[in-house]
């Protein structure tokens, strides 16, 4: 009798689990269909409506690269990537602070976006056109002009690349670095061991037991770590030798340009404003009463009592007021973060095209 | 009892309900997973978009960009394609996993048989050596044997070179250098000849099997002692000394010595012989030290799990106790040690994957890199789930042949 029921007991859970499982699946049928309804949303429709639906914005970052995206003891998220995503939430809401950092790693970050799962990526990404055509990727202007670079003990004498040939080369993984650095070698006829780091911080203690002859990694990477030293930033040297373009900058899903474009032309606002000298500080005075022309069109005012011109751009033609008043311009946000990193701005690529610079915005207008 | 309970009552339809429940459970689970991944595939591809099509693996034969360091016997540098570059770190994780299965075998079983030692320092020690062993991380023990034991011995520039002298004779200079670049060891560098001696050497080795068969044979069937070693062996000696003296040796010695490249020489590297790296010595003592501690515990409970009749039997009868061990307890305790040993060594191969932290090219490390610059990542991890697969389905044949050998020849 007990045997009976023990079985009939069986025999009830298995088909209990077979409903659930059926169930388990329409719904996953629904999921699927909505998914993709969403993810028509995401690419043809509208990332925009999504964004304001949920009242945030999701922002894939790095969180662990000093200067550019660095979760602080606080919770908070301090860097120059973060500020950019600061800066889109602020034209969207005219909030800076409607921002949920999503961290990504090096591996993951394309699946990230790809998914939805954030909705702009800036995270020290380079533009290539692999990223941009394969992985179906837009890149909006770039915001940083690195490069990769190689560094040295102070003492050693190597001064170009060539005088390196048979050097073991500790190389922090999952970028571009690796494949740069083999062309590199390669073209010189060179050769090469790469040891090959998951963090930067193991990658630090072969560095400093002399198990590689160099470092290479992008050059702003490099001098913050250069900062940070423990024999202190003098007994590290930064070879002149620029070994690729890393251009980086946010990038958004293929396929929504409505929201392509207020990723990057939040971004150009904020090197017109430095262009025009607009600023965080002078912001407010300006909106009231605006310098020229140029500065009226990009904050949506008008000029000497004259209308406002839309530009039509999806969130408005005032959306670099809150952008301006809470994050500040293109220089206020690298003065905040890069500078402290040591990256000399003056006469890098990063100055304005009016310093010799490649931070230049399209006219306003 | 009515119709209905009757039908329950019949074993064969039951059965067969059963079995079709749990078939379709399997099947709309099955269907519910394909649908996520064609989700996934719309992901990839915007509706409006044209895309490529879903899990291919072209991009695979595209340039890889990236040397592998590391490699041994096959090495690849940036021209190579990305299957390549794919399939040596395979190897790379394949040198790894067989390293380590023979460490941690040996090294488990001296532990194992430690445990149960009359010596009361032995027996702690190795209980103690459990203890600490199998409940830290592992990933925690690489980083501990990198960085504090590895990275702490000299950089090349004081390497320690170990001369070998007989009496003032400077018999072999640099016989060994050890530095934070690795242990660099004398090897063999084969001659062209050296098929031919790989072939006259297995012709000679048949030649003397059957040579000893034969004798056995006669020694079995006539009686005497027909010297069932002794012939066989002159004639492999005779025959390699013949071969010797027509085709000179096979190989020449290699012992390594540094040589300098740079500016100014800066750079120092090994040349010659045969390196062993620090990463990859680290993770061998490392994972090495960790699986031994839980083999010991499989060969000490399958001692325990012999009747004690065996061994005290064995006593009885006047057998040492290196005899006792090797002739009673571990051909008898082999055939319960098989099986979880297997599970050891699939678990201790798949554990490799994280020798990548310390910077080791293994597989994850080929494939993380090629679908950091190529994307693709679902195409990548279904080729390293296939590759891990197999190489987990390899051991797991292996040991069950052995496992059949051992049931049926009762060793």
């Amino acid at each position: 009798m007990s045997m009976s029921w023990l079985r009939r007991g069986f025999l009830l859970s298995m088909l209990a689990l077979a409903s659930v499982a059926l169930i388990a699946c329409s719904s996953d049928d629904g999921d699927t269909t909505s998914g993709s309804n969403a993810d028509s949303a995401a690419s043809g429709e509208s990332t925009l409506e999504k964004v304001k639906d949920r009242g945030i914005l999701k922002c894939g970052i790095s969180g662990s690269l000093p200067g550019f995206s660095q979760l602080e003891a606080d919770g908070s998220y301090t860097g120059f990537d973060a500020d950019y995503c600061r800066a889109v939430a602020a034209a969207v809401f005219g909030d800076s602070s409607k921002v949920e950092f999503v961290e990504t790693t090096g591996a993951n970050r394309f699946e990230t976006l790809a998914s939805g799962e954030v909705d702009v990526l800036i995270r020290n990404t380079t533009w290539t056109l692999s990223r941009d055509s394969d992985l179906k990727q837009s890149f909006a202007a770039p915001t940083f002009y690195d490069g990769q670079g190689m560094m040295v003990k102070a003492d050693s004498p190597f001064q170009t690349l060539e005088d390196m040939d048979g050097a073991t080369v500790c190389v922090n993984q999952g970028t571009t670095t690796e494949l740069n650095l083999a062309s590199q070698f390669l073209e010189r006829g060179l050769t090469y061991t790469a040891l090959t780091f998951e963090t930067t911080d193991l990658l630090q203690e072969a560095f400093v037991a002399g198990r590689c002859d160099g470092w290479t990694t992008d050059k702003s990477g490099l001098a913050s770590r250069r900062g940070v030293y423990p024999d202190g930033p003098d007994a590290l040297r930064i070879l002149a030798v620029t070994m690729s373009k890393e251009p980086l900058g946010p990038l958004t899903r293929h396929g929504d340009d409505e929201w392509f474009d207020i990723v990057a032309w939040v971004t150009f606002g904020t090197f017109q404003a430095e262009e025009l000298g607009v600023t965080s500080g002078n912001v407010d005075a300006q909106i009231a009463n605006p310098d020229s022309v140029a500065v009226a069109l990009m904050l949506g005012v008008g000029y000497d009592g004259g209308d406002v011109t839309d530009m039509g751009l999806a969130v408005g033609p005032q959306f670099l007021q809150a952008v301006l008043k809470q994050v500040g311009n293109y220089g206020e946000i690298y003065e905040r973060n890069i500078t402290p990193l040591g990256l000399e701005r003056a006469g890098s690529l990063n100055a304005l095209w009016t310093n010799g610079g490649l931070i230049y915005s399209p006219p306003i207008r | 009892m009515n119709a209905l309970t009757n039908f329950w009552y019949r074993s064969a339809y039951k059965r067969a309900i059963i079995q079709g429940a749990a078939i379709l459970v399997v099947v709309f689970v099955g269907l519910g997973l394909a649908g996520q991944i064609s989700n996934l595939e719309n992901v990839h591809a915007p509706t409006f978009t044209s895309s490529p099509p879903f899990l291919t693996f072209d991009f695979l034969n595209a340039r890889a960009g990236i040397a592998l360091s590391h490699g041994l016997i096959f090495d690849i540098d940036s021209n190579d394609s990305r299957m390549d570059a794919i399939l040596n770190g395979a190897w790379n994780t394949i040198r790894l996993a067989s390293v380590l299965i023979g460490f941690a075998s040996i090294m488990g079983l001296l532990v194992g048989i430690g445990r149960l030692s009359d010596f009361y320092l032995i027996r702690k020690a190795c209980t103690l050596y459990v203890e600490i062993l199998r409940n830290i991380p592992a990933l925690l023990q690489i980083y501990i044997w990198y960085v504090v034991i590895w990275l702490t011995t000299p950089a090349i520039t004081n390497a320690i070179q170990i001369d070998i002298n007989f009496f003032g004779l400077e018999l072999l200079q640099n016989f060994i250098i050890v530095s934070n670049k690795g242990f660099a060891i004398p090897w063999l560098v084969g001659h062209d000849n050296l098929g031919v001696w790989l072939f006259i050497g297995a012709v000679a080795l048949v030649g003397a099997i059957l040579l000893r068969r034969y004798l056995q044979k006669r020694q079995d069937d006539v009686g005497g002692n027909q010297r069932t070693n002794r012939y066989p062996i002159l004639i492999l000696l005779l025959i390699s000394l013949v071969a010797y003296i027509l085709l000179d040796s096979p190989f020449t010695g290699q012992t390594p010595h540094i040589i300098r490249s740079g500016a100014g020489g800066a750079i120092q590297n090994y040349q010659g012989g045969m390196v062993i790296t620090g990463e990859f010595l680290a993770i061998v003592v490392a994972l090495g030290f960790y699986t031994a501690s839980f083999i010991s515990e499989i060969v000490r409970g399958s001692i325990l799990s012999l009747p004690a009749g065996q061994a005290e039997a064995a006593k009885a009868l006047g057998l040492s106790a290196y005899q006792r061990l090797t002739l009673i307890i571990l051909p008898q305790a082999l055939r319960t040690m098989i099986p979880p040993l297997g599970n050891q060594y699939i678990n201790m191969t798949k554990n490799t994957s994280i020798a990548v932290a310390i910077g080791f090219s293994d597989v994850v490390f080929a494939t993380r890199t090629i679908s950091n610059n190529a994307g693709h990542s679902l195409e990548i991890f279904t080729t390293l789930l296939v590759i891990y697969l197999v190489m987990a389905l390899f051991i797991s044949s292996v040991m069950n042949g052995l496992n059949w050998y051992v049931q049926r020849s009762g060793i």
